[in-house]
């Protein structure tokens, strides 16, 4: 599905920060991954980078086997529309939309009808479980409610990698395992490709392949499947 | 992708965010409404204007004398002249391009109540002519007749008096014709009412508060037969150049009562020519004010969106960033915000004309209502110049809204994100 190699990024404000110090890594098609490492260590930098919001400075990243190097906006949003989709710890919705629009906005940006969007969207409230949460605001949800509207976004385009920064992030432990189990349950059912950030031990478990990121390295990976 | 849904996601956008628009279009709205209410103004005034002007003959003159200002002729300077009719009879004969000519004179008003009637009276000015006086500088009639040729040659005691005299002597609808009034104490009925046929253009004291009288008669009422007058009034066949003329008039006048030909300050005398030009080109300068304010106005009224605009997409840099990672491009991102700012502008300034226009209107309603003047500023814009403004505004709403764009992009979606 995906391969890093040797990849670097350094931050420049001011001072130059060298974040990543050459990532290897591979994600097979259908993989559940799961990566976790100290808080600065550059875990949220490589999701991005791997996302196409983020450039690198060094290496090779190929995506879905094309060669994701010195992308246009243009191209990198084309890239995001077709095979990527986003979780972030803080839902990112945006709060003048329901769920329901907030929901169908990544199929207005691939040219979808309002009326098939808006049939999709439904479709996907219910697979999290808030179809009757349609009209409703992102202020008058739950934090884990915003964040499973969020994953329905995430999967209406039906992207074939989905990324997610820290989803349960901001929610309390039993929110937390309803989360990962409708995730899991996305990558079971879909066969999509799932990489999460994380930094609790008892959800990096549940996943396939633990990845241990040390400063700007990935130290160790913990194969669980075939463990 | 300019589709229905496209306007959809446009108008939610603005709608759901209403303070944020309103706030938008507000200077917009403000410029349209103060551009409207000043150029209307400006336009009005102007037609206003070019009306009275169309009621002036451009080829009449006037001309009455002053103290010398040179010694000539065994004469000191600071000598006190006249004119009369034997000045009158000099310019009949010499001068054939005059048509109409004659002679004025007349009493200040400034002497305690000089006109009185059952007991109600004013202080107003008294002027004695003859028949073509009227016909010269064009005195607007509203009831009744001139004086006439045989009340000069009867010595009548007839009289017209103007606008205000009459409003200030008679109930509402009473009927000035037939009456008598007192004139320096002597009854005087009156055959007409008038009013100046042109509110800006005024020689001498204003119709609205002159009691016209045959010469002929203020003569005698003044106890004297002397021919001296106050003031020559003439009118040309338009076909030779006025200013020569105005200066052989001169040229004679002094020749025949022993003034220095170079003694400029002896006589006044000027055409209805000289007074428009110098009304137009105050009146030009009075347009081309408007004008740069207007377009300041409409500047600042961009500038005012822009600034807005740049404020709100600071506002909405995580909003950008959401919509980024989700799969807008750049270019649509752009579009979106210049849409907005289009749709924003746009409806702002139609809101802004109607207003405009509606303030406009009350404007109006509120001179006509106050002025008891016969002058009626008309303040109204036209249509066209309408949609030129509104055309600019947009042009420049769109153009306030490509600073923010650009800066909206600017920022990568991921720092967009990452801010909370
Ligand atoms: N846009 C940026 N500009 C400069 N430094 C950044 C930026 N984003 C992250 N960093 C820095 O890079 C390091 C790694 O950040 P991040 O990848 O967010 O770590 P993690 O998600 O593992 O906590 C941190 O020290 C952070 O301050
Ligand atoms: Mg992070």
């Amino acid at each position: 599905m995906l391969e890093l190699q040797g990849i670097h990024k350094t931050y420049d404000n001011g001072a130059l920060l060298h974040v990543l110090k050459g990532i290897d890594l591979a994600v097979e098609e259908g993989e559940f991954v799961s990566i976790m490492g100290a808080s600065g260590s550059g875990k949220s930098t490589l999701l991005n980078i791997i996302g196409l919001l983020d450039n690198y400075d060094e290496g090779t990243y190929t995506l879905d086997g094309k060669l994701m190097k010195n992308l246009s906006e243009k191209e990198a949003a084309l890239m995001r529309s077709r095979y990527i989709g986003f979780i972030f710890q803080s839902f990112n919705l945006i709060n003048f939309k329901t769920a329901l629009e907030n929901v169908a906005l990544p199929l207005y940006y691939q040219g979808v009808p309002r009326r098939k969007r808006n049939e999709l969207a439904m479709e996907y409230l219910d697979k999290v479980g808030l179809k009757d949460w349609a009209t409703h605001l992102p202020t008058e949800l739950s934090g884990g409610q915003r964040q499973r509207v969020a994953i329905a976004r995430a999967l209406i385009a039906r992207p074939k990698l989905v990324l997610a920064d820290e989803p349960t992030g901001a929610l309390d432990s039993t929110t937390s395992q309803e989360v990962i189990d409708l995730l899991r349950e996305v990558n079971r059912t879909e066969g999509m490709t799932m990489i999460i950030v994380t930094h609790a031990p008892e959800i990096a478990r549940q996943t396939d392949k633990i990845i241990h990121i040390t400063d700007g390295l990935i130290s160790h990976v913990e194969d669980l499947k075939h463990a | 992708m300019f589709d229905i849904d496209f306007w959809q996601e446009l108008w939610h956008t603005i709608t759901a965010n209403k303070k944020r628009s309103v706030l938008t279009a507000f200077g917009v709205t403000w410029g349209m409404v103060m551009l409207i209410v000043m150029a209307g103004c400006g336009f009005g005034l102007k037609k206003s204007l070019n009306e009275q002007f169309e009621s002036v003959d451009a080829n009449a003159g006037i001309l009455f004398s002053n103290f010398t200002t040179e010694a000539y002729d065994g004469y000191k300077a600071g000598r006190w002249w006249q004119l009369t009719d034997d000045d009158l009879e000099l310019l009949r004969s010499q001068y054939p391009e005059i048509k109409r000519i004659t002679g004025e004179i007349s009493q200040g008003g400034g002497l305690g109540n000089n006109v009185v009637r059952n007991g109600q009276g004013g202080a107003y000015s008294l002027r004695g002519i003859e028949p073509v006086f009227q016909s010269i500088l064009s005195t607007k009639m509203l009831s009744g007749r001139y004086i006439n040729n045989i009340d000069i040659d009867q010595s009548r005691k007839v009289c017209v008096i103007g606008r205000k005299i009459v409003n200030a002597l008679y109930m509402p609808g009473e009927d000035p014709i037939g009456t008598t009034i007192q004139v320096n104490g002597i009854g005087f009925t009156v055959v007409g009412t008038c009013t100046d046929a042109s509110e800006s253009v005024n020689i001498g004291s204003e119709d609205d508060e002159t009691v016209i009288l045959p010469i002929s008669t203020m003569r005698l009422m003044f106890g004297s037969n002397n021919t001296t007058l106050d003031m020559i009034v003439f009118a040309t066949d338009g076909k030779a150049p006025i200013a020569p003329l105005t200066e052989r008039i001169r040229q004679t006048l002094y020749s025949a009562h022993h003034i220095s030909p170079t003694d400029k300050g002896a006589m006044w005398v000027m055409s209805m020519q000289d007074i428009l030009n110098k009304t137009n080109a105050l009146f030009g300068g009075l347009t081309i004010l408007i004008w740069l304010v207007g377009i300041g106005t409409l500047l600042a009224g961009a500038v005012g969106v822009s600034n807005i605009m740049l404020v709100t997409v600071r506002e909405r840099r995580q909003e950008i960033g959401i919509r980024r990672a989700l799969g807008a491009s750049p270019r649509v991102i752009i579009r979106q915000i210049l849409c907005e700012s289009f749709v924003l502008t746009s409806l702002a300034g139609i809101v802004g004309i109607v207003l405009g226009v509606w303030l406009l209107r009350l404007v109006a309603n509120i001179i006509t209502a106050s002025s008891d003047s016969g002058f009626v500023l008309n303040p109204q814009i036209s249509f066209g110049l309408t949609m030129v403004a509104l055309a600019i505004l947009i042009v420049l709403g769109i153009a306030a809204g490509l600073l923010p764009a650009q800066k909206a992009i600017s920022v990568k979606a991921v720092e967009a994100l990452q801010e909370e």
